[in-house]
């Protein structure tokens, strides 16, 4: 197991080394001169002359390219066009934000996605299953954004319930380690700044988790489905196993498998789901500034997050495979 | 069935419990007075708390909160007082102006302000050779028309600051190429501010970044800088002013007008800019809010290239506006803040012609002028609008969208256009668009700002305005800056204006006044019409 | 492999598969018709396509271009307005009904782009194999660990907003689903015996790809088919809602929706319910009639289904 998770790292690099090469080229790639494009209307010849500088724009591509490699394995993915701060510092502020609303998404879709599809495949065809079928058929065709805008104005603005949008009420002080603020809180013991978070992060998560949840309760149903007519669930339930230890112990453990393959690929959807929710709930994430930063043209921040991401999206999908050998024992990486 | 029931009386019951918990702990005990924070929700991040290489409105909101200049604007107007400078005099050529400064302040980081920091910072920006001259300065550049040893095609120097040098410990002497009108304004503007020159050099080119603590002399210290999220600046006891009434000040980012407008509501916020329109009056019924305006300061207009076709022809640009119900845009989509445009200069301000009325609402007309000029029907061209609020166009894609039906009636057919804002004032100035969406808010108070910046050397970035009725109102406007008494350059200004309504090179929608919206119990905050606006005599009322 | 056609024995042996094909199709309609679903989703989608392509059209001729009513600008729901006015005045209902054109045609469009060029690509890489499919699959990997709304933003925002960029930035991402989709049934039919059969009596394999292959590998993708429209039409509105997608005055389901937002603060929940419920329901439909096809062609599905 040990061996193989190396192993997997280990071949991440080539990916991760041509996705650099796109990326690098995506830059040069900009018709006329890059360094014009990135000094902007008011950049003086003295600007673009430490434009061509910084990006080493004088020298020969490949020498431009071991250059720029040299400054991401150091942590440096360059500066803003229009803030001119450093990206790394940036991704370092906002992630966190977005990784936490993601992450409670993800929880909350599977704490009741997971339920869900696991009573509907059991209890086929009643009443409940209706209910969690139909409901999950609003989830997958509800356009998030609108979702969160009538969250936002019903629980926030009609009966002012919980807090309509950031992450933190301004007036609460809390030292930022990690920049996550419920594990912040907890560091530091801020009790206050802990439910503040918590409350903040509600109405976003609902809005976030709404897509994820209602794929994961259909997937778990169906994955159930197939493995309920199985030869060795009948054979379980002809040994006169209870009901709910055949659908625990050994239904649900083969249903999981696609379940997982499914929460792999919601890297993507909770990424893409971050673009609009961030932008309703004026949440300070990667995924509104990546969309403002596109369509500002700020090409290396851009740049800088398409290799961020992909790195991100990798990483998930090994510990998606690490988590089917947990799972699964039939499967086994030498 | 009954199973179903109780399923559900359970979900009813932990909902109101939840309902309970979340009620509970809601509504907190109001901190004591000298405590209060004030929490004020803005649209976009600053890009830097560095006042000299800023443009944007959001960095100097900040920037005007830690920073002074030599003189500031009174509040709510467009005069300057004394501020760090206890007195100032002019030479009669207008060419060298002396200032005597406060010998008794100390910046947030404990560097002592005296000449020698305002010639550092004066030459920071000046001198493209000073070590710490590491960014782009823009508005030194736009003010002052360039840096030292700019030089222009018959080698004299562009720059209208010639030298920056301290008399004594507490004199300082600015000596010009020429004089410059505005020059005392522009002295109280956010690109003057002082900055500690041991925090210059010790940050460097790091200056005014979020991870790094800015150091003025203004009436509120930095604390932090969450990116995307807020700006926290506590009270600095030591201020050589009227210190502030709260111990904080919170920036808050919030992009959306409307989630801001909720979050005021709900009470996450104490005030805000940019409403949209339509939430102006509605805050106005609210007893919970509370609407401030600044003064009418902007200008809303239609650039067009005067220079290419069919718009080089002035009936045509004369058509466009005759076809536009201005009056029922006003009416309508700017929130009952607006009047019919009918100039660059808007009516508060002097240089402002009453004389020039509107062409007025006349689509037949309209019709007739473009027939006449052989527009033939269904002309189809790009009309682009700005994707954000301005402060002169506070729905610009509404508006946008009317004036396209507007033109729509008259037999043309536009297509609206729109993109990111940066790249929006690129592509203007670059002459990529035939006809858009502009405008402009004072920076001064002084028609110069409002004019001339716009005209006086044609430019793509201003739809290229050189036609002959140009040309002489070109002269005009450069004949007014050399001047220094308003009564004399006031008539120029009006001229000038007069010429540029009959060529109609561009089309004038709305002044407006600009809103701002708070909580009913807040007091002191009085409205700018440059919007500069300073938080220490902010206080709620009990 | 050899071109020779000299095999028409073999040849004539295999135009069997079609005719059972058509018995399949018949068996898969009927299945189809007897899913409650299916028949309501397949409704709403009549439903809209009347309202959209006969109904309104016919009956209310619109021009977004000229329409305008400043005075009578977000006035609640009324006998004459029934789903009320927005900020310039313009009858929802009738923004709507006419929207719906805009949904199916780029919903459609992005889906039949990304459907044809996924699978062309997806069926040959997997029939030739090698470095081909190998270099292929990969950049698919790529292009899908790339969240696929922030893809699309990033090719609008390249090519300039406007419904002809959004419909080829959302094909663009979508092609790797076709592609991987395609490619599995080609590997899972590739080894069959018929196909082994046909490639040994020397069936040019273009021939082989567009009649065998092909064919058998329909059912997952016509329900892809479905099921991406109805992703298409949120994705579309997404972009209309960030302002990339169509342009105003174009009354898209999305752009109404982010100007309906701006007032919701006044109380005008009327400009923002009526096309989000639009959406709900046009997606919900297709989402059900490409649950009840999956049921219906699913040949594992049904056995377990029973």
């Amino acid at each position: 197991m040990t061996s193989y998770i190396i192993r997997r790292l280990l071949s991440l690099i080539p990916t991760l080394f041509g996705v650099s090469i796109i990326v690098f080229l995506f830059l040069r790639m900009i018709p006329g001169d890059p360094a014009l494009a990135l000094g902007g209307e008011h950049a003086t010849e003295a600007t673009v002359e430490r434009i061509r500088e910084e990006f080493g724009l004088n020298e020969s591509l490949p020498r431009q390219y071991i250059t720029y490699m040299g400054k991401i394995l150091r942590g440096d993915l360059g500066r803003s066009i229009l803030s001119k701060r450093p990206i790394a510092d940036e991704i370092r502020v906002r992630f966190p934000a977005t990784l936490e609303l993601s992450v409670c998404a993800l929880i909350l879709a599977l704490v009741v996605g997971l339920p869900a599809g696991i009573i509907s495949a059991t209890k086929r065809n009643t009443p409940i299953d209706n209910i969690a079928m139909v409901g999950s058929l609003l989830g997958i065709s509800m356009p998030i954004f609108w979702l969160g805008l009538m969250l936002n104005w019903f629980f926030a603005v009609q009966l002012g319930w919980l807090p309509s949008v950031t992450r933190l009420d301004a007036s609460i002080d809390l030292q930022r380690i990690t920049n996550l603020i419920i594990v912040d809180s907890i560091l530091t013991g801020n009790a206050e700044a802990l439910l503040n978070g918590i409350k903040h992060l509600i109405l976003p998560s609902i809005a976030l988790s709404t897509i994820s949840m209602a794929i994961i309760a259909r997937m778990t149903r169906s994955a159930m489905l197939e493995v309920l007519g199985q030869d060795y669930i009948r054979t379980a339930r002809a040994k006169g196993l209870i009901e709910r230890v055949v659908t625990v112990r050994h239904a649900l453990k083969n249903a999981l498998l696609p379940v997982i393959t499914v929460l792999g690929l919601q890297v993507g959807v909770l990424l893409s789901g971050a673009v609009l929710t961030e932008t309703i709930f004026a949440w300070p994430g990667i995924g509104r500034w990546l969309y403002l930063s596109i369509l500002s043209r700020d090409y290396p921040i851009v740049q800088g997050m398409a290799l961020f991401i992909t790195a991100l999206f990798l990483v998930v999908n090994l510990l998606v495979d690490v988590s089917y050998a947990l799972v699964d024992p039939r499967i086994r990486y030498e | 069935m009954l199973r179903y029931s109780k399923t559900l009386g359970a979900l009813v019951v932990l909902g109101v419990l939840l309902g309970l918990v979340l009620s509970a702990c809601a509504p907190a005990a109001p901190p004591a007075a000298e405590e209060v924070d004030f929490i004020f929700a803005q649209g976009a991040d600053a890009t830097k708390t560095d006042p000299t290489d800023v443009t944007d409105g959001e960095s100097i909101r900040v920037c005007n909160q830690l920073y002074d200049g030599l003189v500031r604007f009174v509040p709510g107007k467009t005069l300057v007082e004394p501020n760090l400078a206890t007195e100032w005099t002019t030479s009669d050529d207008g060419l060298v102006w002396e200032f005597k400064l406060r010998d008794d302040i100390k910046f947030h980081d404990g560097t002592d302000f005296n000449a020698d920091a305002v010639v550092y910072n004066a030459m920071r920006q000046f001198d493209p050779a000073h070590p710490e001259h590491t960014g782009t300065f823009e508005y030194w550049e736009y003010m002052y028309l360039g840096f030292l040893g700019d030089v222009d095609d018959e080698g004299n120097p562009t720059s209208v600051v010639k030298s920056v040098e301290a008399v004594d410990e507490y004199t300082v002497r600015f000596n010009l190429n020429r004089p410059l009108g505005p020059f005392i304004q522009d002295m109280g503007m956010f690109y003057m501010y002082q900055i500690s020159p041991t925090a210059l050099k010790e940050q460097g080119e790091n200056y005014g970044l979020p991870a790094y603590t800015p150091a003025g002399t203004g009436p509120f210290k930095f604390v932090e800088w969450v990116e995307g999220d807020h700006i926290t600046l506590e009270r600095y006891d030591d201020y050589h002013g009227e210190v502030a009434k709260v111990n904080r000040v919170i920036i808050r980012i919030i992009p959306d007008n409307a989630a801001r407008y909720l979050a005021l509501q709900a009470g996450d916020i104490h005030g805000m800019g940019f409403p949209n329109p339509d939430d102006v009056p509605n805050c106005e019924a609210d007893e919970n809010c509370q609407v401030l305006t600044r003064p009418p300061n902007t200008t809303a207009f239609i650039n067009i290239m005067t220079d290419r076709e069919p718009w080089d022809d002035p009936n045509v640009r004369r058509a466009l506006d005759l076809a536009i119900d201005k009056q029922a845009i006003v009416d309508s989509l700017y929130g009952g803040l607006g009047i019919v445009g009918t100039q660059f200069v808007p009516p508060s301000l002097w240089g402002h012609d009453p004389n020039i009325k509107d062409r007025g609402y006349d689509p037949e007309e309209a019709r007739r002028l473009l027939d006449e000029a052989g527009v033939e029907e269904g002309f189809t061209f790009d009309f682009w609008y700005m994707p954000n609020p301005r402060p002169y166009y506070p729905v610009p894609e509404d508006i946008a969208e009317a004036i396209g039906t507007y033109w729509a009636d008259v037999g043309l057919n536009p297509q609206l256009k729109t993109e990111d804002w940066s790249t929006y004032l690129d592509d203007r100035a670059a002459g990529v668009f035939d006809i858009w969406m502009i405008g402009w808010t004072g920076d001064n108070g002084d028609p110069d700002n409002f004019f001339c910046f716009f005209v006086c050397i044609p430019k793509p970035r201003e739809g290229n305005w050189n036609t002959e009725i140009a040309q002489q109102a070109i002269d005009l406007l450069l004949q007014a800056q050399t001047l220094s008494a308003q009564a004399e350059r006031e008539p120029l200004y009006q001229q000038a204006a007069a010429l540029e309504h009959e060529d109609a090179s561009r089309l004038f929608i709305a002044h407006n006044e600009t809103a701002l919206l708070f909580r009913p119990d807040l007091r002191g905050f009085v409205p700018s019409p440059l919007g500069e606006e300073f938080y220490n005599s902010v206080y709620f009322e009990e | 492999m050899t071109t020779s056609s000299e095999t028409l024995e073999g040849m004539q042996a295999l135009e069997y598969t079609p005719r059972r094909e058509r018995g399949l199709v018949r068996d898969a309609l009927r299945r189809l018709w007897g899913n409650r679903g299916a028949k309501v989703g397949l409704a709403i989608v009549l439903f809209f396509v009347i309202v959209g392509y006969v109904i309104a059209p016919l009956f209310f001729p619109y021009n977004p271009r000229t329409d305008r009513d400043l005075s009578g600008r977000l006035s609640p729901p009324t006998r004459e307005h029934p789903f009320g006015t927005d900020e310039l005045g313009r009858d929802i209902l009738t923004r709507i009904a006419h929207g719906t054109r805009i949904s199916f045609t780029v919903g459609l469009f992005a889906v039949l782009f990304a459907s044809t060029v996924g699978t062309v690509l997806g069926l040959t890489s997997g029939y030739v194999g090698g470095s081909v499919e190998t270099v292929v699959m990969r950049s698919m990997d790529v292009v899908l660990a790339f969240p696929a709304l922030l893809l699309a933003i990033a090719i609008v925002a390249m090519r300039g907003p406007g419904l002809n960029n959004t419909m080829f930035a959302l094909g663009i991402t979508y092609i790797p689903i076709y592609a991987r989709l395609a490619r599995s049934s080609v590997m899972g039919i590739k080894e069959l015996d018929y196909i082994t059969a046909a490639t040994a009596v020397g069936v040019p394999s273009r021939r082989i790809l567009v009649r065998h292959v092909l064919p058998n590998s329909l059912s997952p993708l016509i329900v892809q088919f479905t099921l991406m429209i109805a992703t298409a039409i949120i994705e579309t509105a997404a972009l209309g809602f960030l302002g990339l997608g169509a342009q105003p005055p174009s009354p898209e389901w999305g752009a109404m929706l982010s100007n309906g937002y701006k007032f919701l603060t006044v109380g005008a929940w009327w400009a923002l319910m009526f096309p989000g419920l639009a959406i709900i329901f046009v997606v919900i439909g297709f989402n059900l009639v490409g649950d009840g096809l999956r049921d219906a062609l699913d040949p594992r599905l049904r056995r377990v289904g029973g």
